[in-house]
């Protein structure tokens, strides 16, 4: 228990990867063989620990601190979290026992199912042998309100790095449900599985951003374009009727998507398919939004599947029939992936379109159409395979609009501005469209700051709404419907163009020209 | 009529014509301690303990006309006898007892109960009517020891170093600065303190109140890897140095108590390490004392005054002009 609130309390103040993954190496090193598995488990809030309400607690607590209940109520605000306000006013001890928390976790269990007095003496002699760090983790956890924000990937690579195994290995573990109950650490880490090797996905390549011209990079006929989509890059991999899915970040996400995981959508055993997965509606591609509410989902309904099935679009393919051919030449995969094609579920697995040509036009002129076909952007690959394997993300060209400057944001310190946010007209209203990061000049931002003096209208703490006069050009990537907004729409990845100069206020951009855009783009 | 009372210029004794710790200017003020929501600029006369004499110097002016007392030296206005008791809460820090005509009223000031070895500890004195602080007047307010923090932020600033990292340590230049610089490991790596504490620690340093010297920060200081920096506030040579070194930052204090505290300040660590008392000290005042009568000030006093009123003493509050401690300035 000590460990765990130590490593709570400290992931609570680190915000970098490294420094999280660096801290919960140390937390691994130094826990026990037999609580290790119950760490993992509620590192992942996969344990369910709750005994009793937090209004049960308060009750016990007050009565055992012989604090009123109005004290109570004047300490709350101040802390802002009833576990830890109990854990506070509870008398301090000085011993902390070395309970383990495996101990901690059956005693916990035993006493569920128990009446309230019993629990209630489990709980007041729990408090006396905690200190005050311990005694916020033992209230949350026995009140279920016991929450780590971490991510799966942090957990795997800290794994990874303690223990030495593949981290595919220790994926498809963390997901299925283990029961700390019954198993031990050793065991769970060692147990011979199948699923070690079927699963085994294939190294991710990386693909870079292409920044400079797309001549720089070559002849266009050792290159092929595929459209590339906003949606989960993944590896779908069948082996022994078994389907795992993979993202980019080694995440095994085959629980998310139960359309995709049948072993029959593949009539070939052993085969790895690399590639996108998008969620359609009637042939309509949805965007990002509904792809990332579906990944939050914990339990995703039968409506959700009927209404948005997902979809995945296959770029290669690289292992047939049990035979790896990920290193092979793109006309050898080209082939093994026509074969395959009869064999696939045609109504889950959709071809990608690829451009072919000697001419680097052809790739430019695709590029254009591309937001008609609903991609996202141009992915170009190397028809011979070298030893550098990079692909390159071939951005398309940003859209944009003119729209009038309406709030300044200041950085907490409140001497710099660190966002901006831009609004359109509206029937002689300017509504807001997006909120970028202050990319200004030094001298920009100065001129603005004084400017600000003069032309505030209103504060709202760190953000100021100012007079309609600066117009800027904003560029984004594509619109999406957002019903939330008050313009009903939002601009993705939005960033700060230039200033122009020569345009009023009055006449920048109004709502109606991003309404069209939108259209457009829509089929 | 009381012997003291709650005006609009601060506590005042009508029988001497003095105020104790007044925020408006005066022509006598008897000062408890240093700190600038207690020792107000432009009074005429001031009076307070002798330690505390070359820091209302440095904190308020050279010029102004203070005169010094020991502790429990009798001071006689008008029938009236004051007299300075330890507080415990910096150095020159003072309690202050009022009598006439063997009533007795005790100021507090600030306060704490724990010895901190840089000043001189706290005295119960028994009275009739306490008027005590609270300004970590609520239950979840409670101090682990001194040796504990010490050690706690060692270990931090261990760690910093071998991480190649300066840290950062904010807290108030008189008090907590001298604390904690006077009990932190002298091993570890080099010490630099902000001007404002370097000033503060050479005035004490030059009436023989304080001991440990240390190097002020400039931004042509050297060695500053693995150094720790003592700085009331972020400060522009701070700023300038995390430009070139990575940093870690702390603040040491009360208020560090909670996480929402913690996390709503823009720091990486904090210490709960406060020269004021906690819930369980201010009790223990108010007990020792053996008050028939007390008024809270300066901090949570109603919820202070109310748990008092409920244990059977006879509680009531002062509202003062300032809230809490003061800023970080």
């Amino acid at each position: 228990m000590k460990s765990l609130s130590e490593i709570y309390l400290l992931l609570e103040e680190l915000v970098s990867f490294d420094a999280k993954l660096q801290a919960l190496k140390s937390y691994f090193e130094q826990t026990a063989a037999e609580d290790l598995l119950w760490s993992i488990s509620l590192l992942l809030n996969k344990s369910n620990a709750r005994i009793i309400t937090i209004t049960k607690l308060k009750d016990w607590a007050l009565a055992h601190a012989k604090i009123p209940e109005w004290l109570y109520n004047q300490c709350h605000p101040l802390v802002k979290d009833q576990s830890e306000t109990l854990a506070l006013l509870l008398p301090n001890t000085d011993s902390s026992i070395g309970k383990t928390l495996s101990a901690w976790m059956l005693d916990i269990e035993h006493h569920k199912k128990l009446n309230l007095s019993k629990q209630e003496t489990f709980v007041v002699n729990a408090w006396k042998i905690l200190n005050s760090n311990e005694r916020i983790l033992f209230n949350k956890l026995i009140t279920g309100n016991l929450r780590f924000s971490l991510s799966q990937q942090l957990i795997l690579h800290a794994l990874h790095l303690v223990f030495n195994k593949p981290i595919h290995c220790l994926a498809h573990r963390l997901i299925t449900d283990f029961d700390a109950f019954d198993k031990s650490f050793r065991d769970w880490l060692n147990q011979p599985s199948r699923k070690d090797i079927d699963s085994k996905p294939y190294p991710f390549v990386p693909i870079k951003k292409l920044s400079s011209d797309v001549f720089n990079i070559g002849e266009a006929r050792h290159w092929l374009g595929i459209y590339g989509y906003d949606g989960i890059s993944v590896q779908w991999i069948k082996r022994n009727e078994q389907v795992f899915i993979w993202n980019d970040k080694m995440e095994l996400i085959s629980l998310l998507f139960p359309e995709l995981t049948k072993p029959e959508l593949c009539a070939v055993d052993k085969v790895v398919l690399q590639g996108t997965i998008i969620l359609m509606k009637d042939d309509q591609m949805m965007d990002q939004n509904f792809l990332t509410s579906r990944v939050k989902r914990k339990n995703i309904s039968k409506k959700l599947l009927l209404d948005f099935p997902a979809k995945m679009i296959i770029n290669e393919v690289l292992e047939y029939n049990g035979e790896d051919i990920s290193e092979r030449s793109w006309n050898t995969q080209r082939n093994y992936l026509e074969q395959l094609y009869p064999h696939l579920d045609n109504h889950v697995f959709l071809q990608s379109n690829t451009i072919l040509s000697d001419h680097w036009e052809s790739f430019t002129s695709a590029r254009k159409e591309a937001r008609n076909v609903n991609a996202s952007h141009l992915v170009l690959k190397n028809k011979v395979k070298t030893k550098d394997k990079t692909n390159w993300l071939w951005a398309l060209d940003p859209l944009t609009v003119y729209a009038t400057l309406i709030y300044v944001e200041s950085s907490i310190d409140r001497r710099n501005i660190s966002s901006l946010t831009f609004g359109v007209w509206d029937n002689k209203k300017l509504i807001p469209i997006c909120k970028v990061e202050n990319t200004l000049s030094k001298n920009f931002e100065t001129e603005l700051q004084i400017w600000l003096k003069k032309n505030t209208i209103e504060k709202f703490g760190p953000v100021k709404s100012v007079q309609p006069f600066f117009v800027f050009e904003i560029s984004f990537e594509s619109i999406t419907e957002n019903k939330r907004k008050k313009s009903g729409i939002s601009l993705k990845s939005a960033k700060l163009g230039k200033y122009l100069k020569e345009m009023k206020a009055e006449n920048a951009h109004t709502i109606s020209i991003l309404k069209e855009i939108q259209q457009k783009h829509i089929k | 009529m009381e012997l003291l009372s709650n005006t609009k210029n601060g506590l005042y004794c009508e029988v001497a014509d003095v105020y104790i710790d007044p925020w408006r200017k005066v022509d006598k003020a008897l000062i408890t301690h240093g700190h600038s929501d207690h020792a107000r600029p432009g009074h005429k006369h001031y009076m307070c303990h002798v330690n505390c004499v070359p820091i209302l110097k440095l904190r308020i002016g050279k010029k102004i006309n203070v005169r010094g007392f020991n502790f429990g030296e009798s001071i006689h206005i008008n029938e009236v006898r004051f007299s300075f008791h330890p507080a415990g809460h910096v150095i020159g820090s003072a309690q202050i007892r009022v009598e006439y005509k063997g009533e007795v009223w005790v100021v507090t000031g600030d306060y704490k109960l724990e010895n901190d070895q840089v000043c001189t500890p706290f005295e119960s004195i028994k009275c009739h009517t306490l008027i005590t602080e609270s300004t970590f007047g609520l239950p979840i307010y409670k101090w682990a020891t001194q040796d504990t923090i010490i050690q706690q932020i060692n270990q931090w600033w261990a760690q910093n170093k071998a991480d190649h990292k300066i840290s950062v340590i904010y807290a108030y230049s008189l008090g907590k600065a001298q604390r904690i610089l006077k009990h932190l490991s002298h091993d570890i790596g080099n010490i630099y303190a902000d001007n404002s504490i370097y000033n503060t620690n050479n005035a004490l340093i030059q009436h023989g109140l304080y001991k440990r010297a240390c190097q002020t920060l400039n931004p042509e200081s050297k060695d500053l890897d693995g150094a720790l920096v003592l700085s009331p506030q972020s400060s522009s040579a701070l700023n300038n140095i995390s430009k070139h070194h990575p940093m870690s930052t702390a603040m040491a204090s009360g208020w560090m108590a909670t996480r929402n505290k913690r996390r709503n300040r823009l720091i990486d660590k904090g210490f709960v390490l406060s020269d004021h008392a906690d819930w369980d000290g201010l009790l223990e005042a108010v007990r020792s004392s053996e008050a028939e009568r007390v008024i809270v000030t300066h901090g949570y006093q109603s919820a202070f005054a109310r748990y008092l009123s409920e244990l059977g003493l006879r509680a009531e509050t002062y509202d003062t002009a300032f809230k809490g401690e003061p800023s970080l300035s």
